[in-house]
């Protein structure tokens, strides 16, 4: 059967996976970078792109082990070209074309957001694939918050964007005006589990506009206000103000995501639902889908393929060999690569 | 009895610039759309290579104002936060825009390795935001934009022109006497 290694190193996390063709993972490893860049409130791209290229081999090696294979085994090298910081994006790619060269294996260079938009597939066959298809996919992550129709493998329309903030984005930079810690999404997620989210009155105005753009800066204004209001000290002293604030804040985020995505639901006919990228690991989100969006068939990948992976970029370049090998090696990476049609 | 205030203080301003004495100009917007507009004024009357450096608290409007800046050089489609990728640039209007975000840098090689230096090579417009993390590695001219957040939606935008740029002044006066208009119209109606 045939088998792809993927490498992706997008952002802060350095990942190589091998996958199978019918689907089935045979390793997805993933070393995370969140402790370095933790103190500084956010990722630090020259930190990341240094941590990645120590980390890349021992990681490529582990992935090859783990899935028992060598290098020689594998049919396909696919790595992320973008979208990404650059720095980080070059380390996954130049390294993947060392190897493929090296190996005289075909080179697949693949868009980040085509991965997590596929990462429903992973441990899936072809026939389990197509069955999902056409769906809509709600992508939510640190860099990325975009409602995309997908009718096949790299066959996508774009529907709405972030006008602004990304969602992940958000969280991180409310977590930081509460002093927080970094990554706010998870920080905030645990602290609202406590919280009241209709406590405070945080405005949706997106929503009384037509189409399925994001926007998040008037939630982001409106909770700097409300700090500004009550005085950091004061929230950070009480527990339950804290918790009711994040509650709230989150639960205005998750409204403006699924009620874009209900939307486009059912505009576009679609009856399948995908929740991909890092936010999708928030448990109101997880919860909230399922609860509102009843009527459709809503999948979201297990928490290690809803963050940056390997195996996602795998999955989708094996989907993608016929079309998209890389023809030349003069392939470079792109920070602002936008999703294929 | 603001409204009357906001004009004075704008025409004042425009007729400052007009003088080419004054290098500043401050106008009071209420709400995302109307920081976007003033953007779109700046942008409109950019019409050579310039920096803009922006200043502002989280959600202060930063991004707003650089997406008016690119509706006014004619690029279309999506314009948002830089924050995650640290540069986005847009190709699809009278100039190149190159879209920074130093929020996240610890030090100037820090900016160097984003590619910063790249961007000069080709004729273009480069907004940076959070650009006085850095003071003095923007080089002038440049046209510096503070925001500052009142009551409310309310903002006060000062535009500061550094270093001698006819261009960018060009462009202040065009937006003065542009957004002036546009608030007397909005007055009287």
């Amino acid at each position: 059967m045939i088998i792809a290694l993927g490498v992706e190193t997008s952002c802060d996390d350095t990942s190589c996976a091998v996958v199978r063709e019918d689907g089935e993972a045979l390793s997805n490893v993933v070393s995370s970078q969140t402790a370095l860049h933790a103190k500084y409130g956010g990722v630090v791209p020259e930190i990341a792109s240094r941590a990645h290229t120590e980390r890349i081999m021992p990681v490529l090696d582990q992935a090859l082990d783990e899935a028992g294979v060598a290098l020689e085994d594998v049919d396909f090298i696919c790595a992320t070209k973008g979208p990404g910081l650059i720095g980080s994006l070059l380390v996954g790619l130049e390294t993947a074309k060392g190897l493929a060269y090296a190996a005289r294996k075909p080179l697949i260079p693949v868009n980040h957001i085509a991965g997590h938009l596929h990462s429903i597939f992973v441990g899936e066959d072809r026939a389990q694939m197509e069955r999902f298809y056409p769906y809509l996919g709600l992508i939510v992550s640190g860099g990325h918050s975009s409602l995309v129709r997908c009718d096949a493998p790299g066959s996508y329309r774009e529907l709405g964007v972030t006008l602004d903030d990304a969602s992940g984005e958000v969280f991180d930079k409310v977590a930081q005006m509460l002093e927080l810690g970094h990554p706010g999404g998870p920080i905030i997620d645990r602290l609202a589990r406590d919280g009241d989210p209709h406590a405070f009155k945080f405005p949706r105005p997106v929503l009384t506009k037509a189409g399925y753009n994001f926007s998040f800066s008037g939630l982001k204004t409106a909770v700097r206000l409300c700090i500004e209001e009550r005085g950091l000290d004061t929230i950070l002293a009480s527990k339950q103000m804290l918790a009711d604030i994040c509650a709230s804040f989150q639960m205005a985020v998750v409204d403006v995501l699924l009620t874009k995505a209900e939307r486009a639901l059912k505009r576009e006919r679609l009856e399948r639902l995908a929740i991909v990228g890092g936010v999708a690991c928030n448990g109101c989100l997880r919860q909230a889908a399922r609860e509102r969006l009843n009527g459709s068939d809503i999948r979201i990948p297990k928490p290690l393929l809803c963050t940056d992976n390997a195996a996602m970029v795998a999955a989708i370049g094996l989907a993608r060999r016929k079309q998209d090998v890389a023809q030349d090696w003069a392939v470079n990476a792109d920070s602002n690569l936008r999703l294929g049609k | 009895m603001t409204m009357q205030n906001k004009r004075e203080r704008s025409q004042q301003d425009a007729t400052a610039c007009k003088d080419g004495k004054a290098k500043a100009i401050r106008a009071r917007t209420d709400g995302e759309a109307q920081t976007e507009r003033l953007g779109e004024l700046l942008g409109e009357g950019l019409h050579e290579p310039a920096r803009l450096a922006l200043r502002g608290v989280l959600g202060a409007g930063k991004t707003a104002f650089i997406r008016g800046v690119a509706r006014g050089l004619g690029v279309q489609g999506a314009v948002n936060s830089p924050s995650y990728v640290l540069i986005k640039t847009y190709r699809g209007g009278r100039l190149i825009l190159h879209h920074c975000d130093w929020h996240r840098h610890r030090t100037e090689s820090d900016i160097v390795s984003s590619g910063f230096d790249d961007l000069e090579i080709e004729p273009a417009v480069i907004a940076v935001e959070w650009a006085e993390k850095f003071p003095g590695f923007l080089q002038p001219p440049m046209l510096w934009i503070e925001i500052q957040t009142l009551s409310g939606d309310i903002r006060e935008i000062t535009l500061r022109l550094e270093g001698s740029a006819p261009a960018l002044r060009e462009a202040l006066q065009h937006l003065a006497a542009a957004w002036d208009a546009e608030q007397q119209r909005s007055a009287a109606s």
